[in-house]
């Protein structure tokens, strides 16, 4: 047997038989050492591409940052009308939540350089990040933890294909689930007896476990840029159009609960 | 600095790129060209740990990386019992489809236009590094 082949085999024996290690301590705390090793140049990289990119393009970014402030206006708006509804009709209020965030930097990303499909973050199981805690920039959604290691997590983006959560629409509380499309987000399973219109603006409902882990209610999501509807089909989709702009992030929060 | 040394040291500089400047398999692109070129126990080594780092720098399941160009290395020494391997244009086209698949099943970018460009780069490097004499 030539030398490489076995060489070939051993390494990839060691390749399987750490596949099935990834949960033991040294296998952890090598992890987190390589982690910690690689978080300044990598934060420092991204950090470089997120400026050249951003550099180009200022006016863009400039137009999508008031965006993002003209949609949180809406959704406190909209948060402040149905308490006041609520209040008036002496129904359950909706409580104001005040979350309990934990800052994170983007030190990395899954997926094309224009659209990620996911992003990684420098924070890990260490400042006690679980995996399905959502992620927020200024109350719009970004996203859901999908695995933490040590010191990186990997936080799955709401345009992601594996993403899902439960939504509203603001003026006519249609509910229905979002769902990743890869290029685009997608309203989906809403009622065809339910209103939905061009230009609403799409909340989370509130998606959390028995633990406390999930995305917490009236989360800006996006505002629907189109619908797609048909009488024959028991429910129709709307695209959403985030107000963030998920190639250029360089700071997020996780969501670890309520004060 | 042999072509392989350097292509040692390429695998490792392609860590700092990958994901985190570009979305494209470059520790995978050069660890499948240098197995190709110097199937040497330096270069499984090198692409070994690449790949390890890789999968914890990318919030992976630690090993997944390095099975997956392992297995590369043993379906390329398969192919050399197939077809003669000294035609640089066998040697691109299959590092090619190699890494297209690998960046398909590992979320990276897929634009089949850029993989193309690098095709016919990596054709023009063979064919210069070839009429100098500077491999096989």
């Amino acid at each position: 047997m030539k030398k490489e082949y076995l060489t070939l085999v051993i390494f990839l024996l060691i390749s399987i038989l750490l596949l099935f290690a990834n949960s033991i301590p040294p296998v952890k705390f090598i992890t987190g050492f390589v982690q910690n090793i690689f978080a300044p140049p990598r934060t420092a990289l991204y950090g470089f591409k997120v400026y050249v990119a951003e550099d180009k393009s200022a006016e863009n970014k400039k137009l999508r940052d008031e965006n993002a402030a003209l949609i949180k206006k809406i959704s406190d708006y909209e948060r402040l009308r149905k308490d006041n509804e609520a209040l008036r009709g002496q129904f359950e209020t909706q409580q104001t939540q005040n979350l309990k965030l934990i800052p994170a930097e983007v030190i990395g990303f899954v997926g094309s350089n224009t659209s990620p499909q996911a992003i990684i973050i420098n924070v890990g199981e260490k400042t006690g990040i679980k995996s399905g805690e959502a992620v927020v920039l200024s109350n719009n959604l970004v996203g859901k933890i999908e695995k933490s290691f040590v010191n990186y997590s990997r936080v799955t983006i709401v345009k992601n294909a594996a993403f899902s959560t439960l939504a509203y629409t603001s003026e006519n509380n249609s509910e229905g689930i979002i769902k990743g499309e890869t290029d685009f987000i997608l309203l989906d399973n809403v009622s065809v007896n339910n209103k939905v219109n061009q230009g609403e603006t799409v909340f989370s409902r509130g998606d959390i476990n028995e633990e406390g882990i999930g995305v917490p209610a009236g989360i800006v999501i996006g505002k629907i840029s189109a619908v797609s509807k048909r009488e024959s089909l028991p429910f129709q989709t709307a695209k959403v159009e985030s107000g963030l702009d998920f190639a250029h992030l360089s700071k997020v929060f996780v969501v670890a609960g309520l004060k | 600095m042999s072509i392989r040394n350097i292509l040692i040291v390429l695998i490792f500089l392609a860590l700092l790129l990958e994901r985190n400047i570009i979305s494209l398999p470059l520790v995978f692109a050069i660890s499948i060209l240098g197995y190709i070129l110097y199937p040497h126990t330096s270069v499984i080594v090198a692409a070994f740990f690449a790949g390890l780092i890789l999968d914890v720098l990318g919030v992976n399941a630690v090993g997944t990386t390095p099975v997956v160009i392992i297995l590369s290395f043993c379906a390329i020494e398969i192919i050399k019992m197939i077809f003669t391997f000294k035609d640089y244009r066998l040697v691109v086209l299959v590092s090619f489809f190699l890494t297209y698949i690998y960046a398909l099943f590992f979320s990276y970018n897929t634009n089949l236009l850029i993989y193309a460009g690098f095709y016919v780069a990596g054709i023009g490097i063979f064919l210069y590094l070839s009429k100098s004499k500077l491999i096989w």
